[in-house]
């Protein structure tokens, strides 16, 4: 029995999200042609906009880089700073007329331009009262659904073309040692620059994980309603005791999931993609039978067309709430932190439903001609975890690492694996359903496990050359069948920059390696300061490696990009 | 944003403040002893300033930063902490530095685009300032020279009367003992004996013994009884750069909390002016 995957997809089996089960924000890109509808005027209309919009923000930000970069308003102690942020994608397999004609074929390498207004205001009515917001209105070119909305804090699956995000609203209040933070907010926690193990409170957008570069996952965290309480211990006199010690406590009254991509989208994994067709052939269990219009069969065939949808679940509310602690120290030279959060993650699962079928007997067998309705929608696993870090200079060289011991972390499992060894079952349960023998044959895409996350870092600068290397372990405790990540994984993070011309020119280069899984990530980018308040990057991004791992799954995703941020 | 460009620019502030005193005796030790007992005695217990930094490229091009900075006194050393205002890329960044006489300092910045708090090794922060021409080990050694003369290395009067602006100057010639506590061969100090300042210090470098950088300190107003520079001036000879770094605001003993100089308090950004900061 085998597996084909329609025209549309890009004919590789994939893994799920696996390393990015917690990481990252967005870019956006185009439906497949059998996921989506032919576009409407109005579509098309929008989509040259947003090519000329590009364009036209481009000239206007080079033509204001000049202007002193001041904040956009302030007066007695509230401000109000922002940036606007162009982005143009150019991926790999890049056809200029995808950029022109709307229905051309091959568009699951189209990339839109995007554009990000973000809003930063801040105040302090009193000396004891800050108040913080930070805003951004996002115009998400290539996403699926092409209206705008409010993102909310419930859904899992809500990738517009544009939209407003509120990533943080909070005021805190400060007594002495003691402050409370109130609103939406981020816990910055972890020490190291790439999937620092304890960063695990803020839920982040999955929409492209590299839209910031490797060390830029935890720009796409956006932060979560909560009251945080601090206190902090000051010391000045004794040598033996710490000079300065923080304790904070956190209740999250809501769990706020991930933000995932959308079926069809580029980050979406490879075999849970829209449309697949399964044609395959079953023999029953020995004394096992199927039963229809009076004939009894033994064995069973079928061709079945699952189109993958999307549906969103109610995380768990105010009667499930979380919490989270952490307590910083310094002691000499050595910065030392410790974490415990009890909350939850975000897991996707999926549910075969049959549709329209028709069952005929061909030579003895039942056939069936059906198609059904996997639907992939997210579930919301207890999850705790507790870990340290330690941050110190050690002569030139500045050292960091951090542990985090992980229970019920939800692991994706490798969907290629998934998918061949359940063909059967699904051509036999899809005519099970036809039968109303069987319900929708559950197709989980991620399963919980202990696990220890570990990693360190060491980083050391010469001149205008910035050297930083850092390895990450993940040992998965628990013994699962099919995970898409090696039981125990280790991944090489080395980075390299170099400044010229006064700073005003970096270069820098990221990667990563996994010595056991063989996937690989290589990141050049090249910035430019054009002026205080203006930057330009030019990059690239290449994957690679098995085609069932984290990052191989993504061959087709390779792409050059250039980014023009203009502040003010 | 490179934690490089970051940290010397926080430490500048209060390196151009408190120590810039001095003199009265014979010997270049005599007068440098003098001059770090000047200091002592008018040591604000903690400062205030607000400054803008201009940077000129040798094309005339120029670049603006703008920055505040706190500094408390402490039986065991000194606090600062310094938040920049301008420009968009550096706004929210902190930098947090305690100081002490008998060990390495310890440094933290935060950069408000990942909203964390990273240690600073020693290695970074002897790195050049990349954006203007001060460095780290500049200010650093503004501040040493003063502060630990006799440990850092030896002083010789090379002329007894020059002028700077002006002024009136004793030349000193100072020669770090230790290669590697500085990338610089010698300094040659102007102190001003009538008010016990430095106005001028010439850097040069220890490998080549070429002048690399000239600091003209200038623009003195009193506050407080302290002679105070509002004006520093430093130009690169090898690169044809200068930056010029102004301050607009200064105020002594505001009685600024302990809770300024915390990390916690470079998250949240400086404080409201006022009571309670």
């Amino acid at each position: 029995m085998e597996k084909a995957v329609n025209a549309g997809d890009d004919n590789s089996p994939a893994g799920g999200w696996g390393l990015f089960a917690g990481a990252r924000r967005a870019r956006k890109r185009a439906p497949s042609p059998a996921a989506a509808p032919r576009r409407s005027g109005r579509r098309l209309r929008r989509r040259y906009g947003l090519v000329a919009s590009a364009v036209g923000f481009s000239l206007l930000i080079l033509g204001l880089a000049h202007v002193p970069a001041h904040a956009l308003w302030s007066y007695d102690g509230w401000s109000v700073n922002g940036s606007y942020d162009q982005i143009i994608v150019i991926p790999a397999n890049f056809y200029l007329d995808q950029y022109i004609n709307p229905t051309t074929a091959n568009e699951k390498q189209r990339e839109y331009p995007s554009g990000f207004l973000n809003l930063e205001t801040k105040g302090d009515p009193t000396p004891w009262l800050h108040l913080y917001s930070y805003t951004i209105f996002g115009e998400d070119g290539t996403a699926f659904a092409t209206r705008c909305q409010v993102y909310g804090y419930t859904e899992t699956f809500q990738h517009t073309m544009c939209g407003l995000k509120f990533e943080e609203s909070y005021a805190e209040t400060t007594w002495g040692g003691l402050d409370i933070k109130m609103g939406l907010q981020k816990f910055a926690w972890g020490v190291l620059d790439a999937f620092a193990p304890n960063d695990i409170v803020d839920p982040q957008e999955l929409y492209d994980p590299f839209l910031a570069g490797l060390s830029g996952i935890r720009y796409s965290e956006f932060g979560i309603p909560a009251i945080q309480f601090g206190y902090q211990l000051l010391n000045s006199t004794h040598e033996l005791l710490p000079a300065e010690t923080t304790l904070q406590a956190a209740y999250i009254p809501i769990y706020v999931p991930l933000r995932f991509p959308s079926v069809g989208e580029r980050w979406y994994p490879t075999t849970a993609q829209a449309v697949t067709t399964t044609s395959g052939a079953a023999t029953l269990p020995a004394g096992t039978t199927i039963t229809y219009n009076g004939q009894t069969f033994s064995g069973v065939s079928g061709t079945l067309t699952t189109t993958t949808l999307t549906r969103n679940a109610s995380p768990p509310g105010p009667d499930h709430p979380s919490f989270a602690a952490h307590v910083a120290s310094n002691y000499s030279t050595v910065d030392l932190e410790g974490y415990y959060y009890y909350g939850f993650q975000t897991g996707l699962d999926a549910l075969n439903r049959l549709g329209t079928y028709t069952l005929s007997p061909i030579n003895g067998v039942l056939n069936a001609v059906a198609s059904s309705d996997l639907a992939v929608f997210p579930f919301f696993q207890r999850f705790q975890s507790i870990g340290g870090a330690a941050s110190a200079p050690l002569g030139p060289i500045g050292v960091r690492g951090e542990f985090a011991f992980q229970q019920n972390a939800l692991f994706s499992k490798d969907l290629t694996s998934l998918v061949q060894e359940t063909s059967n079952a699904e051509v036999l349960n899809l005519i099970e359903q036809a039968l109303r023998i069987a319900g929708p044959l559950r197709i989980p895409l991620m399963v919980p496990a202990n696990a220890v996350q570990s990693g360190v870092s060491a980083d050391y600068a010469y001149e205008s050359w910035y050297f930083e290397f850092q390895i990450n372990q993940s040992n998965i405790m628990t013994d699962q069948v099919g995970l898409i990540e090696p039981k125990f994984e280790t991944r090489l993070i080395p980075t390299i920059s170099k400044s010229f011309f006064r700073n005003t020119v970096h270069l820098t280069v990221n990667g990563l390696y996994s010595l056991q899984a063989r996937y690989w990530f290589f990141e050049p980018l090249l910035s430019y300061n054009y002026s205080d308040n203006t930057v330009i990057t030019l990059g690239g991004l290449m994957l690679g490696g098995p085609l069932d791992t984290v990052l191989g799954q993504f061959p087709g995703n390779d792409e050059a990009f250039i980014r023009i941020v203009y502040s003010f | 944003m490179s934690i490089r460009r970051v940290l010397a620019l926080a430490i500048l502030l209060c390196a151009a403040v408190a120590p810039l005193r001095a003199l009265g005796a014979e010997t270049a030790q005599d007068i440098l002893d003098k001059l770090k007992a000047v200091a002592n005695a008018r040591a604000p217990k903690d400062m205030f300033q607000r400054g803008r930094m201009t940077i000129y490229s040798p094309s005339g091009y120029k670049r603006e930063r703008e920055l505040i900075t706190y500094a408390k006194g402490y039986p065991t050393g000194s606090k600062d902490i310094t938040f920049f205002l301008a420009p968009a890329d550096l706004r929210g960044v902190a930098v947090l530095n305690w100081t002490y006489p008998d060990r390495d300092d310890d440094q933290w910045t935060y950069f408000p685009e990942t909203e964390r708090v990273r240690r600073i090794n020693a290695n970074v922060q002897k790195q050049d300032v990349g954006d203007s021409d001060f460095s780290y080990e500049d200010t650093k050694l503004f501040n040493d020279v003063v502060s630990h003369s006799h440990k850092l290395g030896v002083g010789k009067i090379i002329k007894r009367h020059d002028l700077v602006n002006g002024v009136p100057c004793t030349v000193i010639e100072f020669t770090p003992r230790k290669k590697d506590v500085t990338q610089y061969g010698r300094l040659i100090l102007w102190v001003d004996r009538q008010d016990w300042t430095i106005r001028k210090i010439e850097f040069y470098d220890r490998d080549t013994g070429l002048l690399h950088k000239t600091l003209i300190v200038s623009d003195f107003v009193t506050i407080n009884n302290d002679p105070t520079p509002q004006k520093l001036e430093m130009v690169n000879a090898k690169a044809g750069t200068r930056t010029v770094l102004r301050f607009v605001e200064t105020r002594y003993n505001q009685g600024l909390s302990d809770e300024l100089f915390t990390q916690r308090s470079m998250r949240r950004g400086p404080p409201v002016m006022g009571s309670g900061f």
